[in-house]
């Protein structure tokens, strides 16, 4: 089985009691920075073209940037799963970065899901992500 | 009553017609006992298993074997419907080409009954597993990533933030051959003829 997450999102909206509990805290649950879905977590559009990836914000708020998203291009319509893992690990290197712990995946509609299936596998098979988020997960 | 010569070689020839004259009645009683091992074994086998009979043409892949259990769903395409078949038998079907999740209102209905169930079951047993809560999806290879999206957005609602996709594994009986097979069928392409996807861009849901 090749596996995948929906992020559950926590409510933080509760006001802090004095002394600066949050609400995780007081339920003794520990907030695990690194498994949030935020403005770092990296994103990863397949397109029938090409790869592209970069953080979250580069696709939202940032989205006119030309600088802050790569593009792995497909080999005679066949993705380059392999090129995509090394060329990440290569940006995180030159970002001086980690790599989330977690990853968008957004497929485009028209991709085949054997295709999806096949990168999601590979995503995890790079050991890089602990959990992949489909887009649609993402309400 | 005569017992003469005669009348014996009467009965004796009569009885011989009747041993020569096939009884029909005879297989049916074999037949009937076979066809009531092949209901029981229709129906237990079913039961036990739900992937019997699965629909779905599921993508040969060496992923990693996760722990049986969960709530196993088969989703294919037939006749522009895409069609899910559950691990209890139930089934749901919707236009292929939807774009809102109208018509999957029956399906995030039974999928609330399901949750409701679990639930259920975690607060009396004072425990639930992982794998219990895992949605596996058997998905066919020939259904696009728009299909599957509404699914998707179904289980977050519903509240199932686990799900895996199901894959099956060539057994390495001959591994000359199973390795050539298995490299036949990860390499595929997005612009696959399998995959039809000139067609997928101007008519959505076409099979």
């Amino acid at each position: 089985m090749v596996s995948a997450k929906i992020p559950v999102a926590i409510n933080t909206t509760a006001t802090k009691t004095a002394g600066g509990l949050s609400l995780e805290t007081n339920l003794n649950r520990k907030a695990d920075i690194v498994n949030y879905v935020g403005d770092d977590t990296l994103a990863i559009v397949l397109t029938r073209k090409a790869f592209y990836f970069g953080p979250t914000s580069s696709f939202t708020k940032d989205f006119s940037n030309v600088r802050n998203k790569y593009y792995v291009e497909h080999l005679d319509g066949a993705p380059q799963l392999d090129l995509l893992a090394t060329t990440m690990k290569l940006w995180a290197k030159a970002e001086r970065r980690a790599l989330s712990k977690q990853v968008i995946f957004i497929p485009t509609p028209e991709i085949p899901m054997p295709i999806v299936i096949q990168t999601m596998a590979k995503l995890k098979e790079a050991k890089f992500f602990d959990n992949i988020v489909l887009g649609s997960g993402l309400i | 009553m005569n017992y003469g010569p005669q009348n014996f070689k009467q009965r004796a020839s009569a009885l011989k017609e009747r041993l020569r004259a096939p009884e029909k009645w005879l297989l049916l009683p074999s037949l009937l006992s076979f066809a009531f091992v092949l209901i029981l074994t229709g129906h237990l086998l079913s039961g036990l298993n739900p992937r019997i009979g699965n629909q779905a043409d599921i993508l040969s892949l060496d992923a990693p074997s996760l722990p049986e259990g969960g709530l196993w769903l088969s989703v294919y395409p037939k006749s522009s419907m895409v069609h899910v078949s559950t691990f209890d038998g139930k089934m749901f079907s919707w236009p292929a080409d939807t774009n809102n999740l109208k018509p999957l209102l029956e399906f995030k209905a039974y999928l609330e009954g399901v949750v409701s169930e679990l639930a259920s079951q975690a607060v009396i047993a004072k425990f639930i597993s992982n794998n219990q809560t895992r949605v596996v999806l058997s998905v066919d290879q020939h259904l696009r990533y728009f299909h599957i999206r509404p699914i998707i957005q179904v289980l977050s609602i519903v509240g199932l933030d686990s799900y895996a996709f199901e894959t099956k594994v060539f057994k390495s009986v001959d591994v000359a051959s199973s390795q050539s097979q298995g490299e036949q069928s990860s390499d595929k392409t997005i612009d696959d003829p399998k995959n039809n996807v000139e067609d997928q861009s101007t008519d959505e849901g076409v099979f």
